[in-house]
């Protein structure tokens, strides 16, 4: 078996078409051998034989900028080795990794530099992708923690809106004690009054006129504070269940007529007309509530109407849609426009309603009342004056 | 009409003594009690033919003295109580209570209350005539010899009654029998049919229509009911 050593030229010529980027350079810096790769990186004119000529004046000023340190350090006999980028066509990103390795040195001291170029883009690539996944990961965990935060600010809402819900059937708790321990007792006071009403009554005293007066007015102020009570009740205990409808029950509506007019003040009552267009017996609603609710009207009526004058309720039916039809009608002077659109709203106060107890609950117990029976109140015009308030009140649905 | 003997519950001295004195003036023979296990302890507790009941009782808590008193007899019973709210209405209704006041009452509305409730107790149920249901000439005989013309719907519910002998007949055994009719439909118009056979009878007689709606069951007619 035979063989030549290989000769400089055959080298450099398969180094070329093997791809590689390669250059041998003297110590003078005087270029021996360039590959195409070589020549391609660094913007050497291939064509121009730059094989025997110095490397400075081969390079463009700014790539020997880049690179001229570096040669002179592997000059001096320093391995180097660094990354040098460049944007190629269309922007993208190139990336070759050079090394510099030094070789023999003349007597100078100045050595042959052997120089190597390796592709390193996809290494590029690859630390992009995780660096682009490293932010995806952050953004993510960013998000995660956000997303606990909004649900440890959920969490504080939520407990801050259990403790207001306790706060709020502690309240209405203390509401119910509270008035029917005062309810009662007012109630028995103003029992007490009756009773010694009726034994000066009976007793045909001469002059009795001014103690009876006397006793039908505290009578009457007992009965006002009641009323508030019972209204201030029955907007706590409505708006706690929410508007849902009750159980309205069979009742047994002229009793329930009877019962409202016994709440009225005595003084007051002989003004009320009771007027039964229809004569309707037992109706679905929910007594203790539409008692509550008649009552509110009739005192309005009484209280804003001259003082002598007659109050109706009016009592009727429809049957197409079927409803009990329940109208209290006074001569007064009339709702003013500007009250109309508010009529119902809690605090509500008609002219002179300094001079009346109560915290304009009145109506919005009304209307509240009327929405749980899914019926309508309507505060109508009466000619040639005064007020009609007119209840819709729906029979026959299904509770 | 006010009934003879009423036994009175209700732990408010004071307005079980007003109370008490106004009944018996109005000549009703009134037991009171302070405390529910004190009627339960008495040698007859179902005895009387009245019973006015409050709610917050020390003892047996009221719901449950009524649901008691439910089992022995059907006495009318009226609860007074400060306790106000639809779900505290439906549930002494639904316990067999016959009218619920809220307090506070004075005793002129408790007395129109007992009378009332005592009155259509004493015309529906105790009254020892039928009513009498003519199916051939739709007819409705009451207690009081009136009679309501009766509309074909109206005879079909009737009928119903008659067969189920004083039990409740379910809205679904309603609406199968209507199903041809548009009472059929929804529960709304089952409901506003009878609220309208109802109104017939009522406007035919004065004595009590004994029709109860058994809620989200259906229907009772709670009388004595025969075909003519």
């Amino acid at each position: 078996m035979s063989f030549s050593p290989v000769s400089a030229a055959q080298l450099a010529d398969l180094l070329g078409r093997s791809g590689q980027g390669c250059a041998l350079w003297n110590a003078e810096g005087v270029l021996l051998m360039a590959t195409p790769a070589w020549c391609q990186w660094l913007e050497v004119d291939e064509g121009a034989s730059p094989v025997g000529q110095p490397l400075q004046r081969l390079l463009p000023a700014s790539i020997w900028h880049t690179h001229g340190q570096r040669f002179a350090a592997a000059a001096r006999g320093l391995r180097q080795e660094y990354d040098d980028s460049r944007s190629g066509d269309f922007g993208a990103q190139r990336h070759r990794r050079i090394q510099l390795t030094p070789g023999a040195a003349d007597a100078q001291g100045r050595h042959e530099v052997l120089m190597q170029l390796s592709d390193i883009d996809r290494e590029y690539a690859r630390g992009e992708v995780m660096a682009r996944q490293r932010e995806q990961l952050q953004a993510v965990h960013e998000q995660l923690r956000s997303h606990r935060q909004d649900a440890g600010e959920l969490d504080r809402l939520r407990t801050l809106l259990d403790w207001r819900t306790a706060m709020l059937s502690e309240h209405n708790e203390m509401l119910q004690l509270l008035s029917h321990e005062i309810r009662q007792p007012l109630n028995n006071a103003s029992a007490a009054m009756q009773a010694t009403l009726k034994a000066i009554e009976d007793l045909h005293l001469a002059d009795a006129a001014p103690a009876t007066r006397a006793l039908l007015r505290a009578e009457h102020v007992l009965q006002q504070v009641m009323g508030t009570l019972d209204n201030t009740l029955a907007a706590g205990t409505i708006l706690a269940a929410g508007g849902k409808a009750g159980a309205s029950s069979e009742t047994d509506l002229p009793t329930l007529i009877k019962l409202v007019l016994h709440d009225i003040a005595a003084d007051l009552r002989p003004r009320i007309e009771v007027q039964w267009l229809t004569t309707p017996r037992t109706v679905q609603l929910h007594p203790a509530l539409m008692r509550l609710t008649i009552r509110n009207l009739l005192n309005n009526a009484l209280a804003y109407a001259p003082a002598d004058s007659p109050v109706q309720l009016r009592i009727s039916e429809s049957d197409e849609p079927l409803a009990l039809i329940l109208e209290v009608i006074d001569q007064g002077p009339g709702i003013p426009e500007e009250l109309l659109a508010h009529l119902f709203e809690k605090g509500a106060r008609g002219h002179h309603s300094h001079s009346r107890p109560g915290a304009g609950l009145g109506l919005f117990i009304v209307r509240s009342v009327l929405q749980l029976h899914q019926g309508t109140v309507q505060a109508l015009p009466h000619s040639p004056h005064g007020t009609v308030m007119r209840l819709v009140i729906p029979q026959g649905l299904a509770e | 009409m006010l009934p003879a003997t009423l036994a009175l519950v209700d732990d408010d001295t004071d307005y079980c003594e007003f109370l008490a004195q106004h009944l018996r003036s109005q000549g009703v023979d009134v037991t009171a009690y302070g405390d529910s296990s004190d009627l339960l302890a008495d040698d007859a507790p179902y005895r009387f033919d009245f019973y006015v009941l409050d709610l917050m009782l020390p003892g047996v808590a009221g719901t449950e003295l009524l649901r008691i008193i439910r089992k022995r007899t059907q006495a009318g019973v009226l609860i007074v109580s400060g306790r106000l709210g639809p779900e505290v209405f439906a549930e002494v209704i639904n316990a067999g209570a016959d009218m619920y006041l809220t307090k506070p009452v004075t005793f002129e509305q408790v007395e129109l209350a007992v009378r009332a409730v005592h009155r259509r107790i004493m015309t529906t149920a105790r009254t020892a005539t039928a009513w009498k249901l003519d199916s051939r000439r739709s007819l409705l005989t009451a207690p009081d010899g009136q009679s309501v013309e009766l509309g074909a719907t109206d005879l079909m519910l009737m009928e119903c009654f008659l067969q189920a002998r004083g039990d409740t007949v379910s809205r679904d055994h309603i609406r199968s029998l209507l199903a041809h009719t548009s009472a059929a439909e929804s529960d709304n118009s089952l409901h506003a049919t009878i609220y309208r056979l109802r109104r017939r009878i009522e406007k035919a007689t004065p004595v009590a229509v004994p029709l109860q709606s058994q809620q989200k069951v259906g229907y009772q007619f709670r009388a004595p009911l025969i075909a003519a």
